[in-house]
C-alpha cells in the first residue's frame, strides 16, 4: 500500500458457506479520487465495499484503511425514524451540512416525515445526505444510483467532486450500465475477481 | 450511538412486552413481600427482563443498517457493545427505584442493599447471555428465543443461584455481594467475546 492510500487491500479473498465471493483482490484507494467498482449480479461489489469499509473482515488477506468511515448500502428497512431525525440523531462529525446536500441531491420528501413514508429514491437520498456530509476519509456508497432521478444523479457528480476537494476518497458500487459517473478510477469485478 | 440505538428502541414498541411482565410481576411481588424475601424475589424478575431486552434490542437493525452502523462506529463488535451498553442504560432507572421502594417500604437500609444486589446481578446476567443471542452472533430467530428460555431456566436453578438467594433471603449479604462481583466479572468476559464473535460472524453472512 502507497503510504498515502485511504485503504489498501493486499491479496483479500472472502468466501461464504464454502463459496469463494472474492478472489485475491489487491486494491489501493487513494485520497480524493473517486473510484468507481463496477460489475454484474453476484460479482462481489457489495462484499468488496463491506471489506474496504472494515464491516467484513476478510478470510485471507489484509485491510489497511481508517477504522471508521461512511457506509451507504444498496438498500435498508426504512427506520422508525422521523427524516430529520436520522440525520439529527446520527452521531457524526460533519464537514458539510447535509440539510444542503438533500437540496443538492433534489430531495423532495417532507422532514419530519417518518423514514418508511418516504419513497424509496427519497430515503436514497437522505441516507446519501447523511454519509456525504460525514467528516471521513472514505465514503463508500453501494448501488450509487439506485432510487436516483436525474437531479440526484448530476447532484451525487457534483457531490462527489466536493468532497472529493476536501480529500477524502469515495467508492461507488454499481451496475456495469448504471448512469452515474463521475469517478476517475474504475474497477471492474467478474466472479470475485478484479478483471480491469 | 447509544442514544440513537435507545431512540429507536423506543420507537420499535418492543420494550411494551418485557416491561408489562415485569411491571405485573413487580406489582404481585410488592404488594406480597417484604423485607430479604422480596429482595431475593426480584431476582428472576430483572433477569427476564434484562434478557428480553438485551435481545429486542439487538433486533431492530436489518443487515444493511447494522453495516451502516458498524461503518460509523469502526466494526460490528463495537456496535454490538453499543447494543448491550444501551439495554444496561435503560436498566439503571429500573434498578435505581425498586431499590428505593424496597428501602422506603423494608424500612431498613441493609435490605434495599440486598435488593440493588440482587437486581444488578440478574441485569448483569441478563445482558451477557443476551449479548449473545441477537444478530449477528445469533441469526436464528428460533435459535434465540429457545436459547433464551433454556439459558434462563438454567440460571434460575442453578444450584450457586439458589443458594445465594436462600441466604439473601436468611438476611446474608455476603454470598449475593460475591455472587454480584462475579455476574459483573462474567458481563465483561462474555461481552468481549460476544462483541469478539460478532465481527466474525458479521463477515460469514
Amino acid at each position: 500500500m502507497q503510504q498515502d492510500a485511504v485503504v489498501g487491500l493486499d491479496e483479500v479473498s472472502l468466501s461464504f458457506n464454502r463459496r469463494l465471493v472474492l478472489r485475491n483482490v489487491s486494491l489501493e484507494i487513494l485520497p480524493a479520487s473517486v473510484v468507481s467498482v463496477r460489475g454484474f449480479n453476484g460479482s462481489g461489489k457489495t462484499s468488496l465495499l463491506r471489506i474496504l469499509c472494515g464491516v467484513c473482515v476478510p478470510t485471507t488477506g489484509t485491510r489497511r484503511g481508517p477504522n471508521t468511515c461512511a457506509y451507504v448500502p444498496a438498500a435498508l428497512t426504512p427506520p422508525r425514524l422521523r427524516a430529520r431525525e436520522w440525520i439529527d440523531f446520527m452521531p457524526r462529525p460533519r464537514r458539510i451540512d447535509p440539510y444542503e446536500i438533500l437540496e443538492t441531491i433534489g430531495f423532495r420528501g417532507d422532514l419530519d416525515a417518518f423514514c418508511r413514508r418516504l419513497s424509496f429514491g427519497n430515503l436514497r437520498k437522505l441516507i446519501l445526505a447523511d454519509a456525504l456530509s460525514f467528516h471521513e476519509r472514505l465514503i463508500a456508497i453501494d448501488d450509487a444510483s439506485a432510487g436516483l432521478d436525474d437531479r440526484g444523479l448530476i447532484g451525487l457528480a457534483s457531490l462527489c467532486e466536493e468532497v472529493c476537494e476536501g480529500g477524502a476518497a469515495i467508492v461507488l458500487a454499481d451496475q456495469d450500465s448504471a448512469a452515474l459517473d463521475p469517478a476517475q478510477h474504475v474497477v471492474r469485478l467478474l466472479d470475485g475477481r478484479v478483471a480491469g | 450511538m447509544r442514544r440513537f440505538q435507545l431512540l429507536l428502541f423506543v420507537r420499535s414498541f418492543r420494550w411494551v412486552a418485557p416491561t408489562l411482565v415485569l411491571f405485573a410481576w413487580l406489582v404481585n411481588l410488592l404488594m406480597t413481600g417484604s423485607g430479604f424475601g422480596l429482595a431475593s424475589s426480584l431476582f428472576p424478575a430483572f433477569l427476564l427482563w434484562s434478557l428480553w431486552t438485551t435481545i429486542a434490542l439487538g433486533n431492530i437493525h436489518d443487515k444493511p443498517t447494522r453495516d451502516l452502523l458498524a461503518a460509523t462506529l469502526g466494526s460490528s463488535s463495537r456496535l454490538h457493545e453499543s447494543v448491550w451498553s444501551a439495554a444496561g442504560l435503560m436498566s439503571i432507572p429500573l434498578v435505581v427505584a425498586v431499590s428505593v421502594y424496597v428501602a422506603v417500604i423494608g424500612g431498613e437500609p441493609k435490605v434495599a442493599i440486598g435488593a440493588f444486589l440482587s437486581t444488578t446481578c440478574a441485569t448483569a446476567i441478563g445482558l451477557a447471555l443476551g449479548s449473545w443471542l441477537h444478530p449477528p452472533v445469533t441469526n436464528n430467530r428460533s435459535v434465540a428465543i429457545l436459547g433464551s428460555v433454556g439459558l434462563y431456566i438454567g440460571v434460575i436453578l442453578l444450584p450457586p443461584t439458589i443458594d445465594v438467594h436462600d441466604s439473601l433471603s436468611a438476611g446474608r449479604l455476603t454470598p449475593v455481594v460475591v455472587f454480584n462481583l462475579l455476574s459483573c466479572l462474567g458481563l465483561v468476559m462474555l461481552t468481549t467475546a460476544s462483541a469478539q464473535w460478532a465481527k466474525s460472524r458479521a463477515s460469514s453472512h
